[in-house]
Parts: structure tokens; sequence; C-alpha cells
């Protein structure tokens, strides 16, 4: 992929996380200053190559699972992340206000929930505690019953899934296809591993569609399971 | 604007819907820039729900609901 691509794959990834709808090459022409022309040549290229694809309701391109899988580690490569914002500070601030470690997680998760708008999800003990369930169903993406139930099977699965595979790293990304369960759900999961009084591998984290802000979420999810840590952990 | 099937509520100039969660005024309650934004956002929501003569956020047309929902989740995370 040449840098201008890459560029251009990474404007479509936020521009269609921002607006939720088909990113199209006029918009992307503005953004770049070059002609529509050579926008639609390297759209064309990279939908060749699978990164983007354009859904049948719209002349605009969408990210596929390649493409959003090429943008998170080119973010994670280059360590790119956002300043601390005023998100960040929210979420710090009340994931170490204290209290019970199970009062903590729970009001750490539904932080998480209110500021990105996704399930959140952590494991306390054996438990798996889950909220926001009206995010995620609202979202137009799982509108179809079909991708309800892939959904539902997902979170189903989750909690005997965290503890039997046990991710290692302190942040994953599982996109579209990329889990391991509800392969078909188009959703992405985004988990931070923590050490808490209930287990070394504790899992805070959020499941929602694949269009994401993964930038400002992949920073929150990694901030809480890390102040969790801070908090809780002695 | 589509008719209100039947049995469906209808909002009215006289309804107040809140379209933010507890969670959320206990973040932001204390930032007058957020809860501006939310006031505005707040408005829309029940001008759109009006408009469409609908009761619930999720009967109004996608594309309303991606808008408005995106507006709530970018609050988050714009600066002042």
């Amino acid at each position: 992929m040449t840098d201008r691509q890459a560029k251009i794959l990474q404007a479509i990834v936020e521009q269609y996380a921002e607006v939720a709808s088909p990113v199209g090459s006029s918009l992307l022409a503005k953004l770049f200053d070059v002609s529509s022309a050579t926008i639609r040549s390297e759209m064309a290229a990279l939908e060749r190559a699978g990164y983007i694809q354009q859904p049948h309701t719209s002349a605009g391109r969408i990210p596929t699972d390649q493409g959003y899988r090429f943008y998170v580690n080119n973010l994670s490569q280059t360590g790119d992340q956002p300043a601390e914002g005023r998100a960040e500070r929210a979420l710090q601030a009340r994931a170490a206000s204290g209290g019970h470690p199970e009062r903590t997680i729970r009001n750490t998760v539904d932080t998480l929930v209110e500021l990105t708008h996704n399930l959140g999800l952590a494991t306390i003990g054996p438990q798996l505690y889950m909220s926001g369930l009206s995010n995620l169903f609202g979202q137009p993406e799982f509108m179809h019953p079909g991708q309800v139930q892939e959904v539902a099977r997902l979170l189903d699965n989750l909690e005997p899934w965290l503890h039997e595979a046990a991710p290692n790293e302190p942040l994953s990304v599982y996109i579209g296809r990329e889990n391991p369960i509800g392969r078909s759900a188009g959703a992405s999961l985004i988990i931070s591993r923590f050490r808490s009084p209930f287990s070394d591998r504790s899992y805070i984290g959020v499941l929602g569609p694949t269009r994401q802000s993964y930038r400002e979420v992949m920073n929150l999810v990694g901030r809480a399971g890390k102040t969790l840590e801070e908090t809780l952990y002695v | 604007m589509s008719e209100p099937g039947n049995g469906e509520q209808v909002a009215s100039e006289a309804t107040v819907y809140e379209h933010f969660s507890s969670v959320f005024y206990d973040i932001w309650g204390d930032d007058p820039d957020v809860m501006r934004q939310a006031q505005d956002i707040n408005d829309e929501y029940n001008r759109a729900l009006r408009e469409n003569g609908v009761s619930s956020p999720y009967q109004l047309p996608v594309a309303v609901q991606q808008e408005l929902n995106q507006r709530k989740v970018m609050i988050n995370f714009t600066e002042d």
C-alpha cells in the first residue's frame, strides 16, 4: 500500500466512524486537495486489495474488517495516541474514586458505556458484568434479526471464552470476523487485561459495531484497565 | 412525515424526553460546555420526534438516529 493510499484509508475509517455514512470521493478530494478522479483511482486500488467496499445502497465506500485491521495495526505501531482529553480525565477520576472493588469496576464499565456508546463489560471473579445492551442493539448495524442472534451468541459465550483463552496482551482488539465466537456478528471487541483482587487476569472492555472511533476507544479501554489496576491492585 | 400507527404515542410540545443517562450527568454535570451541547442535542432529538410523529428515538429514520447518536458520542471526545 502506498503512503497516500494508507492516508486515504485512514480518512475513510475516521470519517465513517464520525458520520456513520459511506465516504465519497468528493469529500476525500477536498480533504487531500486533489482531483476526484485521483481519489477514485486510489479507492479502486484499495477496493481491489480488500481494504474497503461499496455497500449496495450507496456510491460511497466503507472499510472492510481487513481495512480496520490495517488501521488499528498502524495505530499500534506508531504508538499514535490522542492527547489526554476530557474523556480520559473523567474516566480516570471515576475509576480512581475508591470504594468497594466490585463497585469501582462496575462504575468504570458504566463510564465506558456512556463515553463510547458501546456495550461495556468486565470480569469480576468468575462473573461477567455487562452494561449498555440498549446502546449495542440501538446501532443500525444490528437491526437485522440474524445479526442480533449472532451478537447474542457472542455475548452468551464471552465469559467462558475469556476464561479459556485468557488473552495476555495489555490491550486486545478483535475486529469483525476475527472474533473467535460470533464471527458473523459484525462486532468489534476491545479489551484490556488488568490485575484486581479478584484475579490477575481480569478484563474490562467494550463491544460494538466494527464502525468505531478506534483511536479514542482503544485509548479509553487501555486507560480503564491501567487505572483499575493502579487503584485496586496493591 | 409519517403518520403514527395504532397505539403509538406522538411526542408533543408538552412532552419532555430526556435522551441522556444519569451516568452522563454524573460524569459531566459540572461542565457547562458539555451541558450546553447536551441540551442542544436533547432539543434536536425532541424536535425530530415531533417532526416524524413518533414517540421513541428508535422509531426515527436510521439516518437521523445515526447522526444524533454520533453527536452524543462526539460530545465526549471534543475538547473545549
